[in-house]
């Protein structure tokens, strides 16, 4: 069963974070697979086995009751990067069955966790380009990512 | 385990010889030791030694032969379409009968088989007898004149072949064969020359002289750090003692103090609250909220998942009736099938359902609510920040007005900027032995656990050539065995054959001086490249004699002419020595080879001698002759009569044609 998996080097740029502030690994994952899915699917990347680190195989924790929400999240950037419009039924049929899978932890198909964990992987890079440096403290991450993203939306939304 | 051949006959049908059948076994079944066939030349007997071979070696099976071939076989005038030559035998006790189908329209041949099991398509004897049932074994048990001329034949290798085959030197090389197979499948995907391990052992040598390195001034640099950290504790203490000297400025400096670490503790709550938030991933923006309520419409307004799952449909399509009470056919059952799998499983139904409902709770009410609440928070957030910076900067502010009036804490704070940008600069240094990227390369990253890795692979790649180079060694030594072994085998064999051989040669022919020197692929005699015909003949019956006796296994002979080309004075000695020769003879023979043959055959022999005469219609007297005889057969065009008085008075050696 495929797995969430986090970049290496991001994990690295998060170690402050991870060792004072973050109760979870998987908190790395979510904002860089929230900032991979604010750039859109242009920046998803695909990211080797050996420079990337296993995670968990369901959603963890407190985000457990956000799981679902992420999935539905991923579909419609799915749907619209492959150009499926909500009328579509057949389609959006396809696409949601090839991509999903009742029977998995984390309700993704092996195929759905491969794409998913590659807006996290982009996501990083987008990171690395909304912060000058490697975060230090939380309130100071959290705020400015936040405003990164606000700004990231707009840019994406005007274009 | 030995294996055990005998034949129990044959029939032909439609084919070039007369048609026949020909029984090698007693009134019970069992084979019988001695069966002379004699037939004139011109019956047909080179057609049924051919038909022989073919039929015990699969040679004409899956269209190996051509269809000239073939139709050479066809009866000459007839106008029958096929043939059919069948072949009884015992095989270690068991039957088992090849026949050989001719289908002289298409020119092809087909065999079949009958074992235990029943009749199979094909030529498949038991697996025990296909070494010597195939094309290159059988003409040293169905033979003539021509194998003498072979095995002293220095251009062909049957001698060699046949001792290897008998001996199961062969088995030596198959052996050969499989561990350099296994050998080339190891080898395949690693490299195995001694060079390549030896320069990728100093490879791995220099990665973890690296690794060492890396680890020792890491070690150091952590050393430095702590020092530093200590030795900045201690400033700050000096610091605070010099500072709170003055009462009055000790008490600002004391609320300004507790002031900025309260509201920085603050900070720290409200934003592990604010990352709980951010982790809604509706709340961290509208838009999001919104793409996810549009998927939950867009998924309302296409009916997904339906309300009927693809599990029912299956099941209508297994039902005799439909629900509204139609009968459902074959057609329509397999439309229903086709169409079910447009309707989701109900699983899939149920998760599909149940994002939309975590969805509705989520954004249902509203999608900007989630981000305004976020929004508020990250307000508090930014005005508690600035709080807690205004309350540091008053901080600062006494600190400093402290360090003005006093010389002492003023030196005090020179010393911890100084050892704190101290520790900064050993914090990255120490930065860069944390690096993931694994890009630069062992010799250039400083990232300890890349090279941990690279070295662990590194490690296991290298057993693994360590290892592909400790079994090649162990395959030259293991080949160098088998080769030294097969060598042996070889010249043991040889020799000892070569020996035994002679000393029968020698009684056939005591004054004839023909001897063996050596096997090398064809026999070679002493001193001449060979004799006449029969003495040729004499020395292939006892290198063959001598090699069946020795083997374990037993095979019959079937010899056409096994006397003609041997002088008179010879043949007694042949026929004493055809018994010894194996447990099971078949001779086809011409009536002038009777004279010192076939009695001190039957003498030798000790056992029953079975006389068959077989002869092509076509002379009346003959004919009539035949059909006195109480044990006779006639076809359209053959007669075969069993019985020793007719074979003997039997004269003719040509068929007369006409």
């Amino acid at each position: 069963m495929a797995r969430f998996r986090v970049r290496n080097d991001a994990k690295m740029w998060f170690k402050d974070l991870l060792e004072k502030s973050f109760k979870l690994d998987f908190d790395v994952f979510y904002f860089c697979f929230m900032a991979g899915i604010a750039a859109g699917p242009e920046r998803k990347q695909s990211a080797s086995v050996d420079d990337t680190a296993e995670l968990v195989d369901s959603f963890p924790d407190k985000y457990k009751p956000r799981g679902k929400l992420l999935v539905a999240l991923f579909l419609t950037q799915e749907l619209e990067a492959l150009g499926v419009a909500m009328t579509e039924k057949k389609s959006v049929h396809t696409v949601v069955a090839r991509l999903v899978s009742p029977d998995s932890p984390n309700y993704l198909s092996d195929e759905g966790m491969r794409e998913f964990n590659k807006y996290a992987h982009g996501g990083y890079e987008v990171l690395r380009d909304w912060f000058e440096d490697r975060p230090r403290t939380l309130d100071s991450f959290l705020r400015t990512f936040k405003r990164n993203l606000d700004a990231s939306l707009k840019t994406v939304v005007k274009s | 385990m030995p294996a055990v051949m005998r034949i129990l006959g044959w029939k032909a049908e439609g084919l070039r010889c007369p048609d026949h059948e020909i029984s090698c076994a007693d009134s019970e079944g069992r084979p019988s030791q001695i069966v002379l066939i004699q037939m004139p030349n011109g019956t047909g007997k080179t057609t049924t030694l051919d038909l022989l071979r073919a039929t015990l070696s699969g040679s004409a099976r899956d269209g190996k032969w051509e269809v000239a071939r073939v139709k050479e076989y066809q009866k000459k005038g007839a106008l029958n379409s096929d043939g059919v030559f069948e072949v009884r035998l015992l095989l270690n006790d068991k039957r088992v009968t090849i026949i050989m189908y001719f289908d002289f329209e298409s020119g092809r041949i087909h065999y079949k088989t009958t074992r235990g099991s029943g009749q199979e398509d094909g030529f498949d004897p038991p697996n025990e007898f296909k070494r010597f049932l195939h094309d290159n074994f059988v003409n040293f048990f169905v033979f003539d004149g021509e194998l003498a001329e072979h095995l002293l034949d220095k251009t062909r290798t049957d001698a060699e072949l046949v001792v290897e085959a008998l001996f199961q030197i062969n088995s030596i090389v198959n052996v050969r064969q499989s561990v350099a197979d296994y050998w080339q499948t190891k080898a395949e995907n690693t490299e195995v020359t001694e060079g390549d391990a030896t320069k990728k052992q100093l490879k791995l040598n220099r990665w973890r002289e690296r690794l060492d390195s890396l680890l020792a001034e890491q070690a150091r640099l952590t050393a430095e750090r702590e020092q530093l950290i200590l030795r900045l504790e201690r400033q700050r203490d000096t610091y605070n003692h010099e500072i709170q000297k003055e009462t009055t400025r000790s008490q600002a400096l004391n609320a300004a103090n507790n002031k900025a670490a309260g509201l920085k503790q603050k900070v720290a709550e409200e934003a592990g609250e604010l990352l709980d938030a951010m982790r809604d991933p509706h709340a961290l923006s509208a838009s999001f909220a919104t793409a996810m309520f549009e998927l939950k419409t867009g998924l309302d307004r296409v009916k997904l998942p339906e309300s009927a799952a693809r599990e029912f449909f299956e099941e209508l399509a297994a039902e005799p009736d439909c629900i509204c009470g139609r009968p459902i056919d074959d057609e329509i059952r397999e439309i229903i099938r086709q169409r079910a799998a447009q309707y989701m499983g109900s699983d899939d139904v149920a998760l599909l359902n149940a994002m939309k409902t975590t969805i509705q709770e989520a954004v249902g009410a509203s999608q900007v609510e989630p981000e305004n609440s976020l929004n508020d928070q990250l307000s508090a957030l930014d005005k508690l920040v600035a709080e807690a910076t205004a309350a540091r900067n008053d901080l600062n502010e006494l600190e400093f007005e402290a360090e003005r009036a006093d010389p002492a804490v003023k030196e005090a704070k020179e010393e911890i900027d100084q050892l704190e940008v101290e520790v900064n600069r050993k914090d990255r240094d120490l930065d860069k032995f944390e690096s993931a990227d694994a890009s630069l390369g062992v010799e250039k990253t400083f990232g300890i656990e890349v090279i941990k890795k690279k070295i662990k692979d590194s490690e296991k790649k290298l057993a693994e050539i360590t290892q592909t180079i400790g079994m090649k060694q162990k395959r030259d030594i293991l080949m160098e065995i088998l080769e030294s072994a097969y060598t042996k085998a070889r010249q043991g064999i040889a020799s000892d054959i070569c020996a035994e051989a002679n000393r029968r040669i020698q009684e056939l022919m005591p004054n004839n001086n023909i001897m063996i020197d050596r096997i090398d692929k064809s026999l070679v005699l002493s001193g001449q490249g060979g004799g006449s015909v029969g003495e040729n003949l004499s020395v292939a019956y006892g290198f063959l004699a001598t090699l069946f006796d020795r083997s374990d296994h037993q095979l019959p002979f079937i010899v056409d002419s096994p006397a003609a080309p041997i002088d008179l004075a010879i043949r007694p000695t042949i026929a004493e020595l055809i018994p010894k020769l194996t447990g099971q003879f078949v001779a086809f023979t011409i009536s002038s080879e009777r004279d010192r043959f076939v009695p001190q055959l039957e003498a030798a022999a000790g056992t029953a001698v079975e006389y068959i005469t077989l002869f092509r219609k076509g002379g009346s007297d003959l004919e009539n002759a035949a059909r006195k005889e109480p044990d006779h057969a006639e076809t359209d065009d053959g007669i075969r009569v069993r019985g020793k008085s007719f074979f003997n008075d039997f004269q003719i050696d040509v068929e007369e044609v006409g």
